[in-house]
């Protein structure tokens, strides 16, 4: 789709390019090839755009006329004439073929029509308008402006740099009816709209001129002047020698009427006359008599002006068919023959009469009533549609509103919701605390009476193996007591500071413990971390036999050297206690059956811990607890 | 001989106040007294003036040991705290007194003996600084 898209562009280029090369020298040989180059194209897009400009190159072509029937002759499709139809009905016209060339232009407009194009549509509309005017029918162009006006006032965006033109066109009518002063409102207005509309610019010179000459001609100084300085700054932008078309040589030859300017325009009027080329002839022949007259030499203007009447008259082209006989009447006076003079008056009058009869009039007055009907329908259509938008917007606002509201009370009512659970947590959580504390302060509470019974218990008893025996009860509780001491929450998680605990329970024992006369000194060497209950409960109580039984067994002889060491550190996954001396060493048969043996086997099951005895360098004892199993909090 | 330091005990718990004044009695302290509940112990405090009292927190009846020790603190009678209680409420009371320490329970035998020892040892190093 691309593709073709492109291929087809490229050839549009082509052609383009290869038109430039021939466009002064083609014949009908060539037409007919260009126009079954251009068929060969599949979007008519492409065709239409390819065909605009061989038919520009056409109209620049010496014979434009001969080419465009060439190509009128040869079957062509409804897009495509309707594109150079634009071009060929102008030249039509003006060889003076009236009625060939308004056919083409109310062709055009109905294939337009068919073709719903609105740009093609507005156009032929103009082509129509700018018939009628060139023919001088006010009536049949003001039914024309006022549909062309419609499409432009229906579509002010995309219509927006032709505005001007149904000014333009509308002042040119009623120069027709004789309406100065409404012609000049029309060019002012036709102004006004090119100026906000910069696209427009390659009209500008045309548009500026022409109003610039309106008001010189109906000697309005101070217009004149206002659009002669807009005129000078739109060419002195522009870097243009000479401005637009016909209309600026009669300015430059009015301006400048040297002997040489003279000689050179009589040419061009010979020229034009054999040409039939109606405009410039007209325009030409008005300069040249102006300045004939200016130059007191009126029966030179005569046979000029005598001429180019007679033929506009055969040819019923009446552009400017007042003009003419203005200076004509005016040279005869000059030449002093009043009686021809009054003959012009008097065919001016009955041209004029026969433009602006009351009948045409009247037409016109219809027209504008029913234009005028037509725009107010449309004022009327086009304030509904904007109180329709009015409303949709305000509807929408509404509901947008409702919805909006609708989901922040949602929204509030969630929060409600939530801030209730919030607070019924709150509670729970605050129950949950002081139901902790109060566990906690129990469970202390119970520990010390047992701590203190056994206290109460040793003091009381007499036998000497029997107090030993509470005494050795009390020392393992004491390992737990030590424990709930130090109990704290910790994120809701309980837990025990190693360092703290070992520090504590070894000074606690070493306290309690009756030494004979020379302590044993202890070290130690914790790594600091946090055990839950489960897990420091069971080593505190090995912690106990282990150090129990150095101070019981290691050092029978005290003496200053006596030295114990407790060491605790995380060794890959695993906890390591360790407990050395330098006291006698163990004997070779531990015994199994005694009670602080039991109890440790029993308690490492718990941790899944070992215990082992490596040996040691020196003398002394080296116990080993490899703990696999226990729980830190930090 | 030294003249023991006279102690006035406040706790309700008959098994632990017997366990520390047999620890006071073993450390050389003489205990002048002991009581449950804060009025009681107030007047007898005010009447025996000892040199040292220990409070328990939680108390028979419905003032605590922080509500003598505020009475205390009126009087310039020195005192410890001695409990288990650690509540938000009670802490944030505890703030505003001034006791000399605080002994945690459960307590052993060796650590009451050397809390005591240590913290009356100190405050009387503060006072006759």
């Amino acid at each position: 789709m691309i593709k073709s898209f492109l291929s087809n562009y490229l050839l549009f280029f082509i052609t383009l390019f290869s038109l430039e090369g021939y466009s002064q020298q083609l014949d009908c040989d060539q037409v007919s090839a260009q126009l079954e180059l251009i068929k060969t194209y599949k979007s008519n897009q492409v065709q239409m755009d390819s065909m605009r400009s061989f038919s520009a190159s056409i109209s620049r072509s010496n014979t434009p006329l001969e080419l465009f029937n060439c190509l009128h002759a040869l079957p062509t499709s409804d897009h495509i004439k309707l594109i150079y139809f634009q071009d060929y009905a102008p030249f039509l016209m003006r060889k003076g073929d009236l009625e060939s060339s308004k056919k083409l232009r109310e062709q055009g407009l109905q294939l337009a029509q068919q073709y719903g194009n609105l740009g093609l549509e507005h156009d032929y509309l103009d082509t129509m308008t700018s018939y009628y005017i060139n023919v001088s029918k006010a009536d049949s162009a003001t039914l024309y402006i006022n549909k062309q006006s419609a499409i432009v006032n229906a579509n002010p965006t995309s219509f927006n740099n032709v505005a001007w033109m149904i000014y333009h066109r509308r002042g040119e009518i009623e120069n027709i009816l004789g309406n100065i002063q409404k012609q000049g409102e029309y060019y002012e207005l036709a102004w006004e709209a090119m100026k906000k509309n910069p696209e427009s610019d390659s009209q500008r010179g045309f548009l500026l001129y022409l109003v610039m000459d309106f008001h010189r001609t109906n000697k309005n100084i101070e217009r004149q002047a206002y659009f002669t300085e807009l005129l000078s700054e739109h060419y002195k932008e522009k870097q243009l020698k000479t401005p637009n078309l016909h209309l600026p040589i009669n300015f430059l030859l009015l301006q400048n009427d040297s002997p040489e300017a003279i000689e050179n325009l009589e040419q061009i009027i010979k020229q034009s006359d054999s040409l039939n080329n109606f405009n410039a002839l007209s325009f030409c022949t008005q300069a040249l008599s102006s300045a004939l007259l200016k130059n007191n030499k009126p029966l030179e203007a005569i046979p000029y002006l005598e001429r180019t009447i007679s033929k506009l008259d055969s040819a019923n082209y009446m552009f400017s068919h007042t003009g003419e006989r203005d200076l004509l009447q005016q040279a005869y006076l000059m030449a002093g023959n009043y009686e021809k003079a009054y003959d012009v008056l008097a065919d001016q009058k009955k041209v004029e009469d026969s433009l602006r009869n009351s009948e045409v009039l009247s037409k016109i007055a219809d027209f504008e009533v029913k234009y005028d009907t037509q725009e107010k329908q449309r004022i009327v259509d086009q304030q509904k549609a904007q109180q329709k938008i009015l409303r949709i917007v305000l509807f929408s606002g509404l509901a947008l509103l409702l919805l909006v509201s609708l989901f922040l009370y949602k929204i509030r009512q969630k929060n409600k919701i939530l801030a209730k659970q919030k607070q019924l947590l709150e509670v729970t959580v605050d129950e949950k605390n002081v139901l902790l504390k109060e566990t906690h302060h129990r469970v202390k509470n119970s520990f010390q009476i047992v701590s203190s019974l056994l206290y109460l218990q040793s003091e009381a008893i007499e036998d000497k193996e029997a107090q030993i025996a509470i005494k050795e009860a009390q020392n393992r509780v004491r390992s737990m007591v030590l424990i709930h001491q130090k109990l704290y929450n910790k994120d809701q998680l309980v837990g025990i500071n190693t360092q703290e605990y070992f520090d504590d329970l070894v000074k606690d024992i070493f306290e309690s413990h009756q030494f004979e006369a020379t302590p044993i000194t202890y070290n130690t060497q914790i790594e600091s971390m946090i055990l839950d209950v489960e897990t420091i409960t069971p080593i505190g109580l090995i912690l106990n036999e282990l150090i129990t039984n150095v101070l019981k067994h290691a050092f029978p002889s005290p003496s200053l050297n006596d030295k114990m060491e407790l060491r605790f550190n995380k060794k890959g996954d695993n906890l390591i206690l360790e407990i050395e001396d330098n006291g006698i060493g163990m004997t070779d048969n531990i015994q199994d059956s005694s009670f602080g043996i039991k109890l440790m086997k029993a308690l490492s099951k718990k941790l899944k811990a070992s215990i082992q005895y490596p040996p040691t360098q020196a003398k002394g004892t080296l116990v080993q607890l490899e703990i696999t199993r226990f729980t830190t909090l930090d | 001989m030294k003249i023991p330091t006279t102690v006035f005990l406040v706790e309700d718990e008959p098994l632990i106040t017997a366990t520390i004044k047999g620890i006071l009695h073993k450390s050389g302290y003489l205990v002048l007294g002991e009581q449950d509940n804060v009025p009681d112990a107030y007047n007898e405090i005010l009447k025996l003036k000892p040199e040292l009292v220990l409070i328990d927190i939680q108390l028979y009846g419905n003032l605590d040991g922080v509500d003598l020790a505020l009475l205390l603190d009126e009087q310039n009678v020195p005192y410890f705290y001695l409990s288990s209680l650690a509540d938000p409420i009670t802490s944030i009371r505890i703030k505003d007194t001034s006791p000399i320490s605080f002994i945690h329970k459960p307590f052993t035998v060796s650590g009451l003996k050397n809390k005591i020892q240590e913290a009356w040892n100190s405050y009387l190093q503060r006072e006759s600084a």
